[in-house]
């Protein structure tokens, strides 16, 4: 049973989130602001956090700032509204773990806890957040975990790798990324595009593909759902 | 007597009361005359008498003391028988002391009854007496005869009275017969002089009636030459003023000059009749000459009231009745003049009317010329228009009538209620943002709500009663919440019909905060709300005036989110005053440059950048109030914030 945090001021919201999350399995503490978040936060230990990104008093964002700057590993769900892609960047350029959409739909909420609690494991066992492979000639790139540090080195591994049939970047479920983060995969893309190849990306969570077509990225490289996808578009692409 | 005289004309009453005092006067001479004359006549007769009896007694004392009767009775008849005193001597006798016969003139026996005088003998006076002998009357002088200091007897003489009667007839006759030689005279004269005067008189009389039927333009014959005043150059020409003719004239720039002789009213040398006359028929050319300038501005006019673009009637301000339309306006409602001539007022305008021909007509504060805007009336057929009234109370043919013109903006009103309309979907635009937020917020509750209820069942969870409970309810009260907005947002869409409502002004404010209060303490704005309660509704739209303040209060918000703390505060404050109903809206933004102040009401004109703001929000909002007859007044100092004030009147006053 994972202790979750949740921040709402809206009270009908708040009580119908501790039900849902009770039943889903979790251990709710609910805080009706962002004061009373911070206070709570302090107080125990919460892995986990879903806040609302608007609030009166104390927003999200300062909320999700200051549990970033206490304890940076907390995993820090924002709640949008719908559609609101910029704010949703914001908060992942603070570092935001992931975000949701409002209304919450039980799956939505459901995958989003689930990545959090696959990025704690997977930085619990130490796996490195990217790694690059090779399929059927296409350089792939696999994002586990956050990715918000620059991406120099990663840029130079896959220029020196000279992906021939493309590139593929594949972001996995309890893949986080940020501003920083979609600046380098763009910049990588754009460089792939002037090398002469095609790009393309996988990407399973449906938040982070709108993201990515926010961000321009789907303007470069086709994006697509699934791995497989992604290689039969390039491999076709080549052909 | 009196009346009858009256009633008489004046040549007659002239006549009479000349004739009258002639009469008068003359009876009066008469009368003094003939006591003066009478009396001196009868006086001088007498004196003949006594010197007849003087003489006798001189001649006859000697044939009395000589005794010689036949001298005395020869003295005596030659004395009666002398000249003309035949006819008035009608007796001499003479008496001694004794009162006794000495001689006489009768040649009949004595009438004894003349010597019954007891008179004393040797009386010295003159006696006179009247005497009546024989059926005949006379008057008796007694004259006494004296010798030395002795009385010898006494002379009678009887002077005749019918001799004397015939000499005063024969007087009276003269001068009556001059008297009323004078009278006829006096009358020919009076007859003459009455005519003279009369005769124009009656003629100016005759005039007077013709021009008073409005036969003006007959020629006038007042006698006198030929005289034609259209030469003068003032009439004919209406433009021209005549310092003669026109006292209004004065002062004017255009001046015929001093016309020397002037050629319109004449100076004829002569009486004060004659005068009467010219000044009558100058009088009447003067008349003649302002009907003919009058027809010419009506003339002028006319066409100015028939071929106006703009509809303009006349109603009978007492009856109320339509006098008069013209062309314009018998197209815009459809009646014809006929038609009008039998309509009144509410047949075209709603008698329930706030603003309007008969409001302007009740109301007695009224000033003389209106404007009122947007009034509804009714053309045949029953549909409605909207007009611009100007009216004006003003005298028309006598009465007392309203002039006023309707210029038919149906058009417009509607072009402005879609450009009201079109702000409005704009600001819904605006308003989607926090429309999205707050729609969000119950779907969010509702949607968390209903997965843990699909959770459990798919989980077989059981859940306890009083949780199923809280969890339905909650549900229940969120859907009504997302309608409870979605309603309203209908409602602000909608468009509002061109006839405003009676509004209880709170309603709309509160309004703008279901929509955007939310957002507002999102963004750190604080807002507070002073309503005043019991406050007079205004004639207005709900949603218009939901427009305007949420135009107002998202300036305020962006004026305070530009500033430099980035949170503020809004006060809302509405209030009675002077009779109309304020409303305030307050910020504590960064407040409006002076120079900006004079022109934000101004369309297309913003402070934002572009593509934040069109610049047509508070124009048009200025609009809306303007429309409800109300006032927006803004305040500001930089950096102190900004205060709009707004001034509704109340839909009763």
């Amino acid at each position: 049973m994972t202790d979750v945090l949740v921040i709402d001021d809206e009270r009908p919201t708040l009580a119908m989130f501790e039900l849902l999350l009770q039943a889903m399995g979790y251990k709710p503490k609910a805080a009706d602001s962002g004061e009373r978040g911070l206070e709570l936060f302090e107080q125990g230990d919460f892995p986990i956090v879903l806040t609302d990104i608007k609030m009166r008093g104390l927003g999200g964002m300062e909320v999700l700032s200051r549990i970033k700057a206490s304890r940076p590993e907390t995993e820090v769900i924002v709640i949008t509204g719908h559609g609101d892609v910029e704010l949703a960047l914001a908060a992942l350029n603070l570092k935001a773990a992931d975000f949701i959409d409002k209304p919450i739909s039980q799956e939505a909420l459901a995958s989003a806890l689930r990545r959090a609690e696959g990025r704690i494991s997977r930085r619990a066992d130490s796996k490195p957040v990217t790694v690059l492979r090779d399929a059927d000639g296409v350089t792939v790139l696999d994002i586990a975990g956050n990715l918000s540090t620059d991406l120099d080195q990663l840029a130079e591994d896959i220029d020196a790798a000279r992906p021939q049939a493309g590139l593929l970047i594949t972001v996995s479920e309890c893949a986080s990324i940020n501003g920083a983060g979609i600046e380098g995969l763009s910049r990588i893309i754009k460089e792939q595009t002037a090398r002469g190849g095609a790009s393309a990306i996988a990407c399973k969570p449906e938040n982070f593909r709108r993201v990515f077509e926010a961000a321009g990225l789907t303007a470069l490289a086709s994006l697509h759902e699934s791995e497989e996808d992604g290689l039969k578009f390039l491999l076709a692409k080549k052909a | 007597m009196l009346d009858r005289f009256r009633k008489l004309s004046l040549r007659n009453k002239m006549f009479l009361s000349t004739v009258g005092v002639v009469l008068l006067i003359s009876g009066a001479i008469a009368l003094l005359a003939r006591g003066i004359l009478v009396s001196s006549l009868s006086r001088e007769l007498e004196m003949r008498g006594m010197a007849i009896a003087q003489s006798i007694a001189e001649r006859g004392g000697g044939f009395i003391l000589d005794k010689d009767r036949a001298g005395l009775v020869s003295l005596l008849f030659d004395t009666a028988q002398l000249g003309e005193r035949k006819a008035l001597v009608a007796y001499i006798f003479l008496t001694d002391n004794e009162n006794k016969l000495l001689a006489h003139t009768f040649i009949r026996p004595f009438p004894q009854e003349l010597l019954d005088w007891n008179t004393p003998a040797d009386s010295q006076e003159i006696l006179y007496r009247p005497v009546s002998f024989e059926g005949s009357d006379a008057v008796d002088i007694s004259v006494p005869v004296q010798e030395g200091i002795y009385t010898l007897g006494r002379v009678h003489v009887g002077l005749r009275q019918s001799h004397i009667d015939n000499l005063v007839g024969k007087l009276r006759l003269t001068f009556l017969g001059f008297i009323s030689l004078v009278v006829v005279i006096i009358f020919l004269i009076v007859l003459i002089l009455s005519g003279y005067v009369a005769t124009p008189l009656t003629r100016l009389t005759r005039a007077a009636e013709s021009i008073s039927r409005g036969r003006l333009d007959q020629p006038l014959d007042l006698g006198g030459p030929p005289w034609n005043p259209g030469e003068c150059p003032a009439y004919n020409d209406n433009d021209l003023p005549c310092w003669h003719l026109d006292e209004l004239a004065r002062g004017e720039k255009r001046r015929p000059g001093n016309c020397d002789p002037c050629k319109f009213y004449r100076e004829r040398p002569g009486d004060e009749v004659v005068q009467l006359a010219d000044a009558f028929a100058n009088m009447v050319w003067s008349i003649r000459l302002y009907r003919h300038r009058l027809r010419e501005s009506e003339e002028r006019y006319r066409p100015l009231f028939d071929a106006n673009p703009d509809p303009f009637l006349v109603l009978n301000a007492s009856s109320m009745r339509f006098l008069d339309a013209n062309p314009r306006a018998q197209e815009l409602y459809g009646y014809s003049k006929e038609e009008f001539s039998v309509m009144t007022i509410s047949d075209i305008e709603p008698a329930d009317s706030q603003a309007g021909v008969q409001r302007f007509l009740s109301d007695v504060n009224s000033e003389a010329h209106v404007l009122y805007t947007n009034v509804k009336h009714t053309v045949r057929g029953g549909r409605s228009i909207f007009v611009n009234i100007h009216a004006t109370k003003t005298h028309y043919r006598g009465k007392e009538v309203v002039i006023f013109s309707a210029a038919d903006v149906t058009g417009l009103v509607e072009k402005d209620a879609q450009l009201i309309q079109a702000s409005k979907m704009k600001t819904l635009g605006e308003m989607s943002a926090g429309m999205a937020h707050e729609l969000n917020q119950p779907l969010n509750a509702i949607m968390l709500g209903s997965d843990f209820l699909k959770l459990a069942a798919d989980n077989g969870i059981d859940i306890p009663r009083d949780r199923f409970r809280q969890v339905a309810d909650e549900i229940c009260a969120q859907v009504e919440r997302a309608a409870g907005i979605i309603t309203h947002l209908r409602e602000f869409g909608r468009k509002s019909d061109l006839i405003p409502d009676e509004v209880d002004i709170n309603v709309p404010i509160r309004g703008v905060f279901a929509i955007i209060g939310k957002q507002l303490a999102l963004q750190n704005i604080e807002v507070e709300l002073e309503l005043g309660e019991g406050l007079s509704p205004v004639l207005a739209h709900s949603n218009r005036l939901e427009q305007v303040f949420f135009n107002l209060v998202v300036n305020a918000r962006d004026a305070i989110q530009s500033g430099p703390r980035g949170g503020g505060e809004i006060t809302i404050r509405s209030w009675a005053e002077d009779g109309t109903v304020a409303v305030s809206v307050s910020d504590t933004g960064g407040g409006i440059a002076p120079e900006d102040l004079r022109k934000i009401f101004e369309p297309f004109f913003t402070t934002k950048r572009a593509g934040e703001g069109m610049g047509l929000g508070l124009a048009i909002s200025y609009g809306i109030v303007k429309d409800y007859g109300g006032d927006i007044q803004v305040g500001s100092e930089p950096g102190e914030g900004t205060t709009f004030k707004l001034l509704f009147p109340p839909a009763h006053s």
